[in-house]
């Protein structure tokens, strides 16, 4: 009888060393693994056998373990989320004051370019335009009888004439410097006789100035589509 | 018999929560659209003798101009902020120059539009969007769509947004929703 008991004890007795140890091993093992896990955990889970508060702390330590690693998953895919967005963006333009002397004067060029382009191909959709002879007439007698009293002092009318879509509005700066620039822009900033999009170009070295206007509920053509290719946005 | 009488409507209310599910699951088209929204007072008149009829608050822009005239102003829209294109403008005004009879927008001071302006080497080239009026709301703020210019931004141009408001409006706020 004494025997059997002494043989339970021994039993329960290496049981208990041979879970311990397997415990330690299993949380020493992890805590290798991850940098984020401290290794003071294994001890802290050995002691934790012996108080109930310290194993319920250990517990809450070891769901905010597993919280916090879930966030850094998250994060980490994120970042590379963003890293492969970054390199597949566009490099935009470089118009800043450090640009190349050389570049900025490729720019110019390009710029006087596409200027020259924009008003040929507002001329040329213009003329070819259709006329609308009830429209275009009454739009035509709008047009001149409000830019004659609506232009500031220095703007003058020169002509208007209205197609099917749009009409042109020529006009002229007495001063094509920055004191003909308000009077034109101060013109321009009044109410027009019907809600329509305008596109106003002034040659400040003459003091010419053409205006496209659309017909209400209409746009002025995209001169941007025509020009595929030489579009210099970003 | 039972059974098969709740399964039946069971099975429908499953396939259409799968099919609910499914649309949730297919990634939503992304909008093209961001908005950035400023205060009032990011408006100035747009001279000095307008600037005497104009004061604001630490939000709003306010005229006290004269029957009859209005209060011109420019509203920065920074470029930086307009990758492509200026879609259109959001305005929140409060207009109570009309009398409290006259609802017809064309009747009131208040109106905008936006414009592009781009400088370039002997000219200059400006591209206005169409005016909107804002409703008489007496003196409740209301909002105005103004649309964009209708051209994309280039590295030299300036987008801008210009309203008019009539004695005793405001103007609160305005949102500008471009195109990225």
């Amino acid at each position: 009888m004494k025997q059997n008991q002494i043989f339970i004890v021994i039993v329960i007795g290496v049981l208990a060393i041979a879970g311990a140890f397997g415990l330690g091993w299993k949380y020493g093992l992890r805590s290798e693994s991850s940098p984020v896990v401290p290794n003071v955990l294994a001890s802290t889970l050995l002691n934790a056998q012996k108080n109930p508060q310290e194993d319920r702390r250990f517990e809450e330590m070891r769901r905010e373990l597993e919280q916090m690693r879930g966030k850094l998953g998250l994060l980490e895919e994120q970042q590379r989320g963003i890293q492969a967005n970054t390199s597949k963006m566009e490099v935009p333009a470089n118009v800043s004051d450090n640009a190349n002397p050389a570049d900025s004067e490729a720019l110019r060029a390009q710029e006087a370019q596409q200027v020259e382009a924009k008003q040929k191909f507002f001329k040329d959709a213009f003329q070819g335009e259709p006329t609308d002879p009830k429209w275009g007439q009454k739009a035509q007698t709008s047009l001149q009888e409000y830019y004659a009293s609506a232009a500031e002092k220095g703007v003058s009318v020169i002509d208007t004439e209205c197609h099917s879509t749009m009409c042109r509005v020529k006009l002229s700066v007495d001063q094509a410097g920055p004191k003909g620039q308000k009077q034109l822009m101060d013109t321009m900033n009044k109410r027009t006789p019907w809600p329509g999009y305008r596109n106003v170009h002034l040659d400040t070295t003459t003091g010419e100035v053409t205006m496209y206007m659309s017909r209400e509920g209409s746009t002025l053509p995209d001169w941007q589509s025509d020009s595929a290719g030489e579009e210099m946005t970003h | 018999m039972k059974k098969q009488l709740l399964a039946q409507p069971l099975k429908s209310v499953l396939s259409i929560s799968v099919i609910a599910l499914s649309a949730l699951a297919v990634p939503q088209v992304q909008a093209d659209t961001t908005s950035t929204n400023y205060p009032g007072l990011m408006c100035q008149p747009h001279d000095p003798k307008s600037a005497l009829y104009a004061y604001g608050t630490f939000t709003d822009i306010y005229s006290n101009e004269l029957p009859g005239n209005s209060l011109g102003m420019n509203c920065s829209i920074p470029r930086d902020k307009v990758d492509k294109q200026l879609n259109s403008v959001t305005v929140i005004v409060s207009d109570s120059d009309a009398s409290l009879t006259d609802p017809n927008p064309n009747n009131s001071g208040t109106f905008c539009h936006t414009h592009n302006e781009t400088l370039n080497a002997g000219s200059i080239d400006y591209a206005f969007g169409p005016y909107a009026n804002t409703y008489n709301a007496n003196g409740l703020y209301n909002a105005v769509t103004v649309a964009g210019p209708g051209v994309p931004v280039s590295p030299t141009s300036n987008f801008n947004l210009h309203c008019h408001i009539g004695v005793n409006a405001s103007l609160h706020n305005y949102t500008a929703n471009v195109r990225r």
